[in-house]
Formats: structure tokens, sequence, C-alpha cells
């Protein structure tokens, strides 16, 4: 089964369990936010998703010690190719 | 028998990183004395990538520095395929050689093959002490929300599917190459996806992606579309 129809599946899922709920919980004093779930969800998940992401990119490394140690070894790569008999233009 | 590792460089007007790059891939492989060949594919690069090449050829060896070179720009992806059929390692390292790529993770990426023999293993910038270096907020952001979508709706178990450092047994490496379908630079997404599918067992190495300080950037708007194509093909597909 490929990741689409695992969604659509899972979805499915999701919609029958909430018809349900509809259908049987029509007297329920929370009637009124059942009907909501699916909006809520959504909402939910896309916060949490803009959550992770803003996290995820504030514990993005930022490796200036990497492009530092990158600049001296393009420096000594050039003497140490020049001493070779290499020639830049 | 000492294992031997094909690094493949794919370059396209690189003739100012090109020297630096094989001298830090020496550099970095041969105290851990580690043996090796060095498979440049140039696609006809109007700055004299090949003269510097050639030049490199003589410094380090015909053994050391093997040069493949094509007349025309074909391509990234063919341009791997081009470079595997001379490559005669017993692995494949693939790389890109603007210094974006740092050499010194090699051995890394060695050593960590031979813990549990992994088929493939990739460099990862967002496991460890991985990370990138000088990039802005906006594109720390187009890069973690691309990667947090690839992540849910493919569940790779692979923290970096974008990067395209990455080191592969050679049987693997053909295998997965045959089997993948798209082309361009989405294409180092769908080798994890499928190698996934295919049951190969994936290592990660933190790396830092430096970006690149001589020439220019060469990939445009149409990455983010072909990038969103390969991705909903991928789901629908795998
Ligand atoms: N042989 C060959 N090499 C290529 C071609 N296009 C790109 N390359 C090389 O592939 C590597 C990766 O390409 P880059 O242009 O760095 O792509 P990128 O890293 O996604 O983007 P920037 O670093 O921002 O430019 C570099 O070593 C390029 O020189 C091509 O058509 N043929
Ligand atoms: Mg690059």
């Amino acid at each position: 089964m490929n990741k689409l129809s695992q969604w659509i599946f899972g979805l499915n899922i999701l919609c029958v369990l909430w018809f349900s709920l509809l259908i049987h919980q029509y007297d329920n004093e929370y009637f009124f936010i059942i009907q909501f779930i699916p909006i809520i969800l959504l909402i939910v998940f896309g916060v949490v998703s803009l959550g992770i992401i803003l996290y995820r990119v504030s514990a993005f490394n930022d490796c200036k010690s990497a492009a530092l140690e990158l600049q001296m070894e393009i420096k000594e790569a050039k003497i140490a190719l020049t001493e070779k008999g290499f020639k830049f233009d | 028998m000492t294992l031997k590792y094909s690094i493949l460089l794919p370059t396209y007007n690189e003739k100012d990183n090109l020297p630096v790059i094989v001298y830090l891939i020496h550099k970095y492989l041969e105290i851990s004395e580690i043996k090796y060949e060095i498979i440049i594919i140039d696609d006809g690069s109007p700055d004299g990538t090949l003269e510097v090449a050639k030049q490199l050829e003589t410094i380090y060896g015909k053994d050391k520095i093997l040069l493949r070179p094509r007349g025309k720009k074909l391509g990234l992806g063919t341009a791997y395929i081009h470079g595997i059929k001379h490559a005669t390692g017993d692995f494949i390292v693939i790389m890109d050689a603007d210094l974006s790529h740092h050499p010194k993770s090699i051995p890394e990426f060695i050593k960590k093959q031979t813990e549990q023999d992994y088929d493939v293993i990739t460099g990862s910038r967002y496991i460890g002490n991985g990370g990138v270096s000088g990039w802005d907020f906006k594109r720390k952001l187009v890069s973690c929300g691309a990667n947090f979508i690839s992540q849910l709706l493919l569940r790779p178990k692979v923290s970096d599917l974008t990067g395209s450092f990455r080191l592969y047994k050679k049987p693997v490496l053909e295998k997965l190459i045959e089997t993948c379908v798209s082309k361009g630079y989405v294409f180092q997404m769908e080798m994890m996806v499928r190698a996934r599918q295919l049951n190969y067992t994936i290592g990660e190495v933190p790396i830092t992606f430096v970006d690149r300080v001589y020439g220019e950037s060469k990939l445009g708007g149409s990455e983010i579309v072909q990038f969103v194509k390969a991705l909903l093909y991928l789901f629908a597909t795998t």
C-alpha cells in the first residue's frame, strides 16, 4: 500500500468515527463542539506543525567555525598546490 | 584486501573549487590510509575546469585522478551514471565539488559504514552537530519546511532527504539508479525512498554544509516546482 492510500485509509477511519459521533451524540451537551471536530483537528495539526518547523529552524546549527575553517584550508590548499607546481590563474 | 573508494565529482564551472576539493580529499584520506580514486566528470565547462583537472591529474597521478569529461552539459543525474561506469572502487562517494561538502566527513562515513556494514551512509545537516553555514532565516525556514512535509508524507526514516553527500556500496548504487525515475536534483530524495523500499540499511552521519564560496548558484525557482512534483509522485507511488 502506498503512502497516499495509507493517508486515505487513515482519514476514512477518522471520518467514520466522527460520523458515528455525530449520529449518536446529537443530544450530547457537547454536540456543538463535536460538529466542529474536523476543523479543530485541522487547526491543531497546523499549529503543531508550525511549532515543530519553527523549533527546528531555531535549533538549526549555524556552523560559523566550519566556514572559517574552510577559509583557512582554502589558503592552505593554494599554498600547497602552488608548491607542487599547480598554476592558478 | 583493502577496500577502495571511488569519489565522484561532477563539475560544471568549478575551476576555483576543484583544486581545493581535490587537495582536501587527498589530505583527509591519505592520513586515514584510505585507498581511493577521484573521478571528475566535467560537462564541457566554459571556465576551463577541465584544464584545472588535467593539472591535478599530473600532480596526483592517473591512478588517483580519473578524468571522464563529457562534451556538453547533460545534467547531474547522468553525470553520476557516467562516473559509476568508470569506477573501480567497492564503494562510491557522491559529493558536490563546490566545497559545500567537506571531505573531512568521508573518513567518518567510512567508519560509520564499517560499524554495521550499512548499504548506504548519508550525510545529514539536521542531526547532532551537523548544520549549515551562511543561511538566513528564510532559507532555513524553506529547508526545514520542505523537510518536514517530506518526512510527513514519505516517512523515509532519513533525516536529510535532499542532501547529496553520500556513500554507497557500488552494487547498491547501481541498483538504486536503475530503479529511480526522476531526473535532476530531486533524484537524491528518490534514492533514499527507494533505498528504504528495497530494504537497504541506511546510516546517518552529521555534516556541516557551507555555502559555495566561488561560482554562481545554478539552481533557480523551478527547483521548488520540481521538488513538489517529485514529492507528490513518490507520495502516490511508493
Ligand atoms: N557534470 C555536471 N556537473 C554538474 C552539472 N550541474 C551541476 N553540476 C555539479 O554538481 C554539483 C552540485 O551542483 P550545484 O550547482 O552546487 O547545486 P546546489 O549545491 O544545489 O546549488 P548551489 O551550490 O547553490 O549552486 C557541483 O559540483 C556542480 O559543479 C551538470 O550538468 N553536469
Ligand atoms: Mg552546491
